[in-house]
């Protein structure tokens, strides 16, 4: 696939790509640079070799540049020290609050296999049936239905603390 | 539990978590989970984990400022490969490496130095200063000629 088939390619897929970062990242700015370093990614990917499902390749490394980043934000000074201001609004505790969870969410989602996070993502933000994204990645039906329960099961344990404490408020 | 969740039960799980099952079937488990609590309880969390998952959804706000961005990012992008404009390529500069615009000056008076000799390589020279990848550079020329050609009127 040459460079321009590969650009149309990625453009058919760039909102997607933008919805998938922006889920895990929850700004416009850091969903845009995600977009972009992926879409760069995908243009020397095809150099060398055209993925077999593309929008499977895309959402792995979407989902996976995304977490990077969510790492790299959590290691940076916390949301107070870096936006008084923001913490002073009115919306201040849940933009804390939404800010821990998807940190939270991608350390847990992180620790989740390859496969499992695919199908998680793909079924919860993309609403495609277990029967679409088996035939995406290549295994049987309720395959995919074992590794989104076991996905399931393994965010349930990471997020265990989180969970527990919305129900005792 | 969960580990020991058997392959066959995370099929019938998933299905009902996901609203997979017909009246018949769904009416079967929802008997087996009357009478099995701990099920009831590991299938409880699982839907919770299911809609905590779900809740961190972008809202449509921000997707529209990305359709309106992404072509504004590029027209830019495209414009500054043509003239050199120093707000566009301070824009790039930031895109591509981060850097706020204000640090991409050296870029800027690159650009206006090559700009209208050829767009393409004009680009290419701009990224390569800002120790962007060759690469990465060849490609994102790629994409504004894609994108310059696109808005072209």
């Amino acid at each position: 696939m040459d460079d321009a088939a590969a650009a149309r390619e990625f453009e058919r897929h760039r909102l997607q790509v933008y919805r998938w970062a922006l889920r895990m990242l929850g700004g416009h700015d850091d969903a845009m640079d995600v977009t972009q370093d992926v879409s760069l990614r995908w243009l020397i990917q095809c150099r060398r070799t055209q993925p077999d499902h593309a929008q499977s390749w895309l959402r792995r490394v979407t989902i996976n540049r995304a977490t990077d980043r969510v790492r790299q934000k959590a290691s940076s000074p916390p949301l107070a020290e870096r936006d008084p201001e923001m913490l002073a609004a009115d919306r201040s505790d849940d933009l804390v609050e939404q800010h821990e969870l998807r940190v939270r969410l991608a350390t847990a989602m992180e620790q989740l296999s390859d496969m499992q996070r695919q199908v998680l993502v793909a079924h919860v933000w993309d609403g495609l049936t277990f029967a679409r994204i088996a035939a995406d990645l290549g295994i049987a039906v309720p395959t995919a239905k074992t590794h989104y329960i076991r996905a399931l099961s393994a965010v349930k344990e990471q997020m265990r603390d989180w969970m527990d404490d919305k129900t005792a408020r | 539990m969960n580990d020991a969740i058997p392959d066959a039960l995370c099929e019938d799980i998933a299905d009902y978590l996901t609203d997979g099952m017909d009246a018949g079937r769904r009416q079967a488990f929802e008997l087996r989970l009357s009478r099995e609590p701990e099920l009831a309880r590991a299938v409880d969390d699982l839907r919770r984990t299911q809609d905590l998952v779900a809740s961190v959804r972008a809202n449509e706000l921000p997707a529209r400022r990305a359709a309106a961005g992404r072509s504004m990012s590029f027209r830019r992008f495209a414009v500054a490969a043509m003239v050199g404009m120093s707000f566009c390529i301070g824009y790039v500069v930031r895109d591509v490496t981060h850097r706020p615009p204000s640090q991409g000056q050296p870029v800027i008076q690159v650009a206006r130095s090559t700009a209208g000799i050829d767009r393409e390589a004009a680009v290419i020279q701009v990224l390569q200063s800002t120790n962007a990848d060759s690469d990465l550079a060849r490609s994102l020329a790629v994409f504004a000629a894609i994108a310059h050609r696109k808005h072209e009127p």
